[in-house]
């Protein structure tokens, strides 16, 4: 028994000595779309991303992460009806080899604003997002009545990475 | 010989795929479940099968007369989640078979999720079996595809 005392105060020490940091992760001025014609109800707009880790650090290496969270996400809309005509909006991430996890919601959408902010949720699990080469953003908007085009926004997006030095 | 062999294989692997796509898409459309109290439509996003409500019998809460939202969710954050629009069915890869795997099903009115196989029995009709651990301990339901094909 005296002999595992050591053993398990090396583990102990070695596990304290690995740092991690945090750094901010971007997605800027990406398109997210839905095509159209689109009907009354809840509506699928997509964007693919490639992850660039570089971003982080030169040759980050993606099993360095250790947890992701959303910080941050706004959509855009160039269009003179604004939001007038979404109830809602659920933004979630997938990927090929990560399964889809709801990052954040935005219900009711205020009327009258060109710019929303989604609210992150607070249990996402998305780290395997970020463990891919892409991922897919997608946005559920909630339309009110039928559009003939299509629906188009841009998102704005600031993760939050923790990773081991 | 082997040039033919090798010709002939380049063109039966694109095929297959093909194949594969389309036997795998049969799963697309709006599905109902049992209890009738919703209907779901499955939708392909990158290479997985997800499900999303598009219909509720009742879609506003009683209580409040406002629009049901996933008010059982062990995340709270994300409670005001509108039902209609919900993705209830996320993740499912064809297996080969009739059968789409390695998905979760998730029931709004406890607020759980649990891992689920999808089997086509016919062209309009699915067994969707939901577990906890082993499949073995599961239930099984049965949904029907809204617009029937012939």
């Amino acid at each position: 028994m005296k002999k595992i005392f050591p053993f398990l105060a090396l583990v102990v020490l070695l596990a304290s000595c690995t740092k991690t940091e945090t750094k901010k992760y971007t997605i800027t001025d990406v398109v997210i779309t839905a095509e159209g014609p689109l009907f009354d109800g809840p509506n699928t707009m997509q964007a693919n991303h490639i992850i660039d880790l570089n971003q982080l650090a030169p040759g980050f290496k993606a099993d360095q992460i250790e947890s992701v969270k959303l910080n941050k996400a706004e959509i855009r809309s160039t269009d003179s009806l604004a939001f007038n005509n979404i109830r809602n909006f659920v933004l979630q991430l997938t990927s090929a080899d990560a399964k889809m996890e709801k990052v954040g919601v935005l219900n009711p959408v205020p009327k009258n604003s060109p710019l929303v902010q989604i609210l992150p949720a607070a249990e996402a699990e998305i780290t395997d997002n970020f463990k891919q080469k892409d991922m897919i953003i997608i946005l559920d908007a909630d339309l009110e009545g039928d559009l003939d085009g299509n629906l188009s926004y841009t998102g704005n997006f600031e993760f939050e990475i923790t990773y081991k030095k | 010989m082997k040039t033919i062999l090798l010709l002939s294989a380049l063109f039966a692997f694109p095929t297959f795929y093909v194949n594969q796509d389309t036997e795998a898409d049969r799963l697309l459309g709006v599905w109902e479940p049992s209890n009738g109290k919703a209907r779901v439509k499955i939708e392909k996003i990158g290479n997985k099968y997800y499900g999303k409500i598009v219909w509720l019998k009742e879609p506003n809460d009683p209580a409040t007369n406002q629009p049901k939202v996933d008010a059982k969710n062990p995340d709270a954050s994300v409670r005001n989640v509108p039902l209609k629009g919900y993705r209830m069915l996320k993740d499912f890869t064809y297996s080969g078979s009739s059968q789409w795997e390695n998905g979760t099903i998730y029931d709004p009115e406890n607020g759980s999720t649990y891992k689920c196989v999808i089997k086509m029995t016919d062209a309009n009709t699915l067994d969707i079996r939901g577990y906890i651990g082993i499949e073995a301990l599961g239930r099984t339901d049965v949904w029907k595809r809204l617009e029937v094909k012939k």
